[in-house]
C-alpha cells in the first residue's frame, strides 16, 4: 500500500502536474483579459463527461449515440470539444461582458452551475468511472523506486501534463502568436501599437485554456471519478494556486501548484484527509499578507 | 494619386466629453518628409496623434495612403504601415530588448526583411544591441525610448509618428535620439514629430504646425517658423 515519504512525494509530484495544466489556464485567461472565469472548474467536468460519453456507454444524451471509441481517439477527441467550448463560452458569452467584472464573475459562475444541472439531468448524479489507459496496453498499477501500487494513468496524466506544458511554453515564447498573448498580457496598448487584435488574442487564449482544462479534466475523472461536483475542489485549487504563484503569470502557477500539491498530499497523509483543504487557505492568507503580489506577481497595466 | 499626401488630416475635432480638444485642426504630410508639431503641454498635439492613430475617435477626416482611418482600428492602421511611438512608449515591461523588437514586427509575414531590419535597428542603437536580453522595465528612461523607436521601426512604417521623444531625457541621450532621426531622414522615412522641444523640433522638421489650445496657430517651413517673431518670444528665445 502506499505510506511513507517517498510514496508522498511521487504522488503529490504527481497530482501536481495537474493541478498546474487547470492553473495556467486559469491565470492565462485572466492575464489577457481580466476575466476571472468561474466556469474553468466546469471544463473540466467537461472533459471527463466527454470523454465519457465518446469512451463508454454508460451515459446516454439524447441525438448523440454513445460510442466507444478506443480511448486513444476518445482522449484527443475530447481535449478538441472542451478547447471548442471554451472558445463558445468566450464568443457567445464573456465577450460581451468582459467590461464589467461582476456581471462577467455571475456569468461564469451561472455557466458553471447551468453545467453541473445539465449533468445531473443526463449522467445522474451517481459516480462514473473510467480507465483511460487501454486494456492490455499497460498494467494498472506500476512500482517507482520503493513505492508500490502507483495508478498508470497518474503517471500518464504526469507525463501527458507535463508534455503539454513543455508545448505551450514553447508557442508563448518562440511564436508571435504565442508572444502576442503574454504582451497582451504585460500592456494591451503595446499590443495594439504592435498590430496585436486583442480581441483574436482573447479568443485564442479560452481555446488554449480549454484544452489544458480538457487534458486536466479528462485525467482528474481517470484518476479518481467523474461527479457533477468534481469542478468545484480544482476550482478553488486554481484559484488558490494562481494566487499564491502571481496572478496572470505561467512560470508561478506552475510553482505554486508543486507547493499546494505537496502540502495537501502531505497534510493528508501525516494529519488526515480532513485537513487537506485548511493548511492551502493558511498558506494563501500568509502569502496575501507577506507577498501580495505573489510568489512571480507583477503589477498589470490594464487601463 | 502621386502628388497626394501620405497622410491628410482634413478639419477634424475631438471631444473628451464635452470639452473640445481639437477644432477644426488639418495638416499634411508628404512622402519622405520629416513633419513637426509643436506647442505648449495640453494644447493637443498627443489628442491629435491618438486620432490619428485609432486610439481617438474623431469628427472630420484623415486620410493615409488612400485609406480612410476612421474606418479601421488601432491594430489595423499598424497593418497599413502607420505606427505610432507613444510619449508613455507602452513597451512590454518583462519582455527583453530582443522580444520587444519581435513584438515590433508581429504582424508582418517575410521572415527575411524582419531579420534584416533588426540587423539595421541594433545598428542604429548600439545601446539596445549591448542589452538584447535586458527586461525592458529594467532599463533607463533614454533606453526604453531608443527601444520604443525600434520597436516601431520593427513595424515596416510608411509613418512613423513620434510623440515627445525626447521628453525628460539627458542632453546627450537627445543627441542620440537626434542622430538616430537624421539617419533615418536620410534612409527617406516619413515622420510626424509631436514635440513640446521646439528647438528638437525646429533641428529636424522640414514643416511644422504649431498648436495651441486645440487650434493650429501656424503653419510653415521650418525658416519661416525660425524667423517668426511669435514662435521666437514664446517658444525658442531661452534656449
Amino acid at each position: 500500500m502506499l505510506s511513507g515519504l517517498p510514496a508522498v512525494l511521487i504522488n503529490a509530484a504527481l497530482i501536481s502536474a495537474l493541478y498546474a495544466l487547470i492553473a495556467i489556464g486559469f491565470t492565462m485567461i485572466f492575464g489577457v483579459g481580466g476575466v476571472l472565469n468561474l466556469a474553468h472548474g466546469a471544463l473540466l467536468m467537461a472533459g471527463a463527461y466527454v470523454y465519457l460519453l465518446l469512451a463508454r456507454d454508460t451515459i446516454s444524451v439524447p441525438v448523440f449515440e454513445s460510442m466507444t471509441l478506443h480511448p486513444l481517439l476518445a482522449f484527443p477527441l475530447a481535449v478538441v470539444i472542451v478547447a471548442v467550448l471554451s472558445y463558445l463560452l468566450y464568443a457567445v458569452i464573456v465577450q460581451f461582458v468582459e467590461d464589467n467584472p461582476v456581471v462577467t464573475f455571475l456569468a461564469t459562475i451561472v455557466v458553471a452551475l447551468a453545467a453541473t444541472e445539465v449533468v445531473l439531468h443526463y449522467a445522474g448524479s451517481a459516480t462514473h468511472t473510467y480507465t483511460l489507459i487501454p486494456d492490455g496496453m499497460l498494467p494498472s498499477t506500476i512500482d517507482i523506486g520503493p513505492v508500490d501500487g502507483i495508478l498508470t494513468v497518474d503517471v500518464v496524466g504526469f507525463v501527458v501534463s507535463w508534455i503539454s506544458i513543455g508545448l505551450l511554453w514553447v508557442y508563448v515564447t518562440k511564436t508571435d502568436s504565442g508572444r502576442a498573448i503574454r504582451a497582451t498580457s504585460m500592456t494591451e496598448r503595446g499590443a495594439q501599437l504592435t498590430g496585436v487584435n486583442v480581441h483574436a488574442v482573447r479568443a485564442r487564449t479560452w481555446l488554449v485554456a480549454g484544452a489544458l482544462a480538457g487534458i486536466g479534466g479528462v485525467f482528474l475523472g481517470a484518476s479518481t471519478s467523474a461527479t457533477p461536483n468534481m469542478w468545484l475542489h480544482p476550482l478553488s485549487l486554481a484559484f488558490i494556486i494562481v494566487v499564491i504563484g502571481g496572478i496572470g503569470s505561467i512560470k508561478g502557477s506552475i510553482v505554486a501548484a508543486y507547493l499546494i500539491g505537496f502540502l495537501q498530499t502531505g497534510v493528508g497523509e501525516y494529519l488526515g484527509q480532513n485537513f487537506r483543504g485548511i493548511l492551502s487557505l493558511v498558506l494563501l492568507v500568509i502569502v496575501l499578507f507577506v507577498l501580495p503580489q505573489g510568489l512571480f506577481g507583477r503589477e498589470f497595466d490594464h487601463e | 494619386m502621386a502628388d497626394d499626401p501620405l497622410l491628410s488630416v482634413e478639419a477634424i475635432e475631438v471631444f473628451y466629453g464635452k470639452t473640445e480638444a481639437l477644432s477644426d485642426v488639418s495638416l499634411s504630410v508628404d512622402e519622405g518628409e520629416i513633419v513637426g508639431v509643436i506647442g505648449p503641454n495640453g494644447a493637443g498635439k498627443t489628442t491629435l496623434l491618438d486620432a490619428i492613430s485609432g486610439f481617438k475617435s474623431f469628427e472630420g477626416s484623415i486620410t493615409f495612403d488612400g485609406t480612410d482611418l476612421s474606418k479601421i482600428g488601432p491594430e489595423q492602421a499598424v497593418r497599413e504601415g502607420l505606427i505610432y511611438c507613444t510619449e508613455k512608449r507602452d513597451l512590454f515591461p518583462y519582455f527583453s530588448v530582443h522580444e520587444n523588437l519581435l513584438m515590433g514586427a508581429q504582424a508582418r509575414d517575410d521572415r527575411d526583411a524582419v531579420r534584416d531590419d533588426l540587423e539595421e535597428v541594433y545598428e542604429l542603437f548600439p545601446r539596445l544591441d549591448e542589452r538584447r536580453e535586458q527586461e525592458a522595465e529594467t532599463m533607463s528612461g533614454g533606453e526604453q525610448q531608443m527601444l520604443a523607436i525600434g520597436r516601431a521601426l520593427m513595424g515596416d512604417p510608411k509613418l512613423l509618428m513620434l510623440d515627445e521623444p525626447t521628453l525628460g531625457l539627458a542632453p546627450v541621450i537627445v543627441d542620440d535620439i537626434s542622430e538616430a532621426i537624421e539617419r533615418l531622414r536620410d534612409e527617406g522615412l516619413t515622420i510626424l514629430l509631436a514635440e513640446q522641444n521646439s528647438t528638437f523640433a525646429l533641428r529636424h522638421a522640414d514643416r511644422l504646425s504649431l498648436l495651441e489650445n486645440g487650434e493650429v496657430e501656424l503653419q510653415g517651413s521650418a525658416s519661416e517658423f525660425r524667423d517668426n517673431e511669435y514662435v521666437r518670444d514664446a517658444y525658442i528665445g531661452i534656449h
